[in-house]
């Protein structure tokens, strides 16, 4: 990174973590976020030169986020069979690793799934991508007050089924 | 501060959105009250499990479709 303007190289070699981390909160499952990251990469290489130098990783969440939203539409006009709900346990055997967390995390991303995508998004850049609600509303191209207003009846109604499934 | 106004900042409050008047405000009232106080350790904990995928290894088969795209850089039309 010379310039503040990294290369498309740098950005694949070591922004991919991050890149995935965002990728999987949204979609819910290793596989539909390989794909995702996949997608966001090629629109990265593609979208490089409309690039400023400026928050990077927000930069780098919204293609992403994009990706994502855009799969969500699409989707949504194509009538698919959803997921069955034991999808995830085709997960590698290394989740069982730190198989505590690994539940408690797996629920919580069974609550976040089933948020409105726009909800979902904003959570997500919030809480794995760590940006502020000025830099998501930027990002995202809608006002802060809808950024405050998503994250908050997002988190909300994590809350609640949350605190729902322990009883 | 009440628990209804406490209840309302939080999210603000853990987002780091908070003016360090609102916050120190908020902090006194978690100090005096324990229900507010434990819904705060809870929307702190389900942050920072939202946040824990971070920590995890990108899976090998990613990687691997990354190099893979690496050594093909020239852009598609
Ligand atoms: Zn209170």
């Amino acid at each position: 990174m010379t310039d503040g303007v990294p290369t498309w190289e740098e950005i694949a070699r070591d922004h991919g973590r991050f890149l995935y981390a965002v990728a999987y909160r949204l979609a819910g499952n290793a596989e539909d976020a390989q794909d995702l990251v996949q997608d966001a990469l090629l629109r990265i290489r593609r979208g490089l030169e409309t690039y400023r130098p400026g928050s990077l990783q927000g930069w780098l969440a919204r293609i992403v986020t994009n990706v994502f939203l855009d799969d969500v539409r699409r989707r949504r006009r194509r009538p698919t069979v959803a997921l069955p709900p034991d999808h995830e346990h085709r997960l590698p055997p290394a989740a069982a690793a730190d198989a505590a967390s690994e539940a408690l995390s797996e629920e919580v991303q069974r609550a976040l799934d089933s948020l409105p995508p726009d909800f979902r998004v904003a959570v997500v850049l919030c809480d794995v991508a760590d940006l502020g609600y000025d830099e998501i509303a930027g990002q995202l191209g809608v006002p802060v007050g809808t950024v405050r207003s998503r994250i908050h009846r997002g988190r909300r109604m994590l809350r609640e089924m949350l605190s729902g499934a322990e009883t | 501060m009440d628990c209804d106004d406490a209840i309302h900042k939080i999210y603000g409050f853990l987002d780091g959105e908070l003016t360090v008047w609102r916050r120190r405000e908020i902090l006194r009232h978690l100090d005096e009250c324990p229900p507010c106080a434990q819904g705060y350790d809870f929307e702190m904990e389900l942050r920072q499990v939202i946040a824990m995928k971070c920590r995890d290894e990108v899976p090998p088969e990613l990687k691997r479709r990354i190099a893979e795209a690496l050594g093909y850089t020239s852009p598609e039309a």
